[in-house]
């Protein structure tokens, strides 16, 4: 991002905020979408983030790329949720309401018409995750943070992080291992 | 967080964790967003009209800022008094043994001198008091926060009072947390940092009595 755009949308400059909203959007609510899953809960925080990004872009002190601040908000954003009562009310909720054999995850997997076969069954994979799994395991796996990093964005212990992660790649790899009886929870 | 070292690092150590992270990483991380910049703008005048928090930091920092006061106000007033009984006491009892130097004027100069040294060493005392009191919570909220980390994520539903307590609680401490990120993305200020921290370790600490006496009575 160039730094003219930035310091013209401190100043208020609607083009340059809608230039930083037009470059920096996608992958900030793609990253919104993978953490979260549900879309209209994705959307919801994603508005909440780009609104946080405007206020507090004249405290950006660009030690780091925009981007990676912006991430950084989006993801500080998605785990406030995550660890809030209402989604862990909500998670009850759906236990309950859970029968065996059923789809673990309501949400439909992340796939687009753009989306590429080979990372349907990835995709397909993240949606079986709870949620918090799916944010330990992108955490950890894409955007690179250490498990004493996510034990600190959740109030937890390494040891959740650790056992949350290896719980994950272990059903993943289930998930990636040919099973052609496989019941998929993506909307045919 | 540095993900290009920690990317490297772990597929040089990790190599068989690093298949499934491999993959992902190459799973497109663009999506179209949801609305453009337009509808951006106008749920946001939307949103503005709402408050976005019912209590904000400031008017949480305010009242905390009254209670201390008025706390190191009774203090000063309760320990004010208790020296000047003790400065009389020693004028009734002292001009039998020492030599009267200037009547009651110079008494009265004595008297006055004692109370603001005493005054000054109250006050070292109270603040000496109210830090080592901070100290002493923000210790007890480790505690807590370990012994909390070590219960499990969801606690047992006994009856729908005690739930209610316990989600009230988290989500308050949710909130303190918010605004300490608030703070840390924007300008810190020290003073309201320590008082949010200070709110945040008193809910820890309700919130950890409460999972006990919810233990207790699972046990019971």
């Amino acid at each position: 991002m160039p730094e003219d755009v930035i310091l013209r949308a401190r100043c208020g400059e609607e083009s340059a905020q809608a230039a930083i909203y037009k470059t920096l959007g996608p992958a900030t609510f793609g990253l919104i979408r993978r953490i979260v899953g549900n879309r209209a809960l994705a959307e919801d925080l994603f508005q909440d983030t780009m609104m946080t990004v405007f206020e507090r872009l004249g405290s950006f002190r660009a030690e780091a790329p925009l981007g990676a601040w912006v991430r950084r908000i989006a993801v500080t954003k998605c785990l406030m949720y995550l660890r809030s009562p209402w989604h862990r009310a909500r998670l009850v909720i759906d236990r309950n309401d859970d029968e065996p054999g059923a789809c673990r995850e309501e949400l439909p997997p992340l796939i687009t018409p753009d989306t590429r076969a080979e990372h349907h069954d990835v995709e397909r994979g993240l949606a079986t995750l709870s949620p918090t799994a799916r944010a330990v395991v992108w955490l950890y796996d894409v955007e690179g943070y250490s498990h004493e990093e996510i034990a600190q964005a959740f109030g937890r212990t390494v040891s959740f992080s650790k056992s949350q992660l290896a719980r994950a790649h272990a059903r993943l790899r289930d998930w990636f291992e040919p099973q052609p009886d496989r019941q998929s929870c993506a909307p045919t | 967080m540095r993900p290009d070292l920690n990317r490297s690092i772990r597929s040089f150590f990790d190599p068989r964790g690093d298949g499934i992270a491999h993959r992902l990483r190459e799973v497109p991380g663009e999506t179209d967003t949801p609305y453009d910049w337009a509808e951006f703008r106008r749920r946001e005048r939307v949103r503005d009209l709402r408050p976005r928090h019912a209590v904000k930091w400031q008017h949480a920092a305010t009242a905390a800022g009254v209670t201390v006061f008025i706390a190191v106000m009774a203090m000063w007033g309760r320990s004010a008094q208790e020296p000047e009984v003790r400065v009389s006491d020693a004028s009734t009892s002292l001009p039998a043994q020492q030599p009267v130097t200037g009547g009651p004027a110079n008494e009265a100069g004595r008297a006055a001198a004692t109370r603001e040294s005493v005054g000054a060493v109250v006050a070292t005392t109270v603040e000496a008091g109210i830090l080592a009191a901070q100290r002493a919570a923000r210790e007890r909220a480790q505690a807590s926060q370990q012994w909390l980390a070590r219960q499990p994520d969801e606690p047992t539903v006994i009856r729908v009072g005690p739930r209610l307590a316990v989600a009230n609680l988290e989500d308050r401490i949710a909130w303190l947390d918010d605004a300490l990120t608030d703070e840390q993305f924007g300008r810190v200020d020290a003073r309201q940092v320590a008082v949010l921290q200070q709110e945040r370790a008193r809910l820890v600490n309700s919130l950890a009595q409460v999972r006990y006496a919810e233990n207790l009575a699972v046990v019971n």
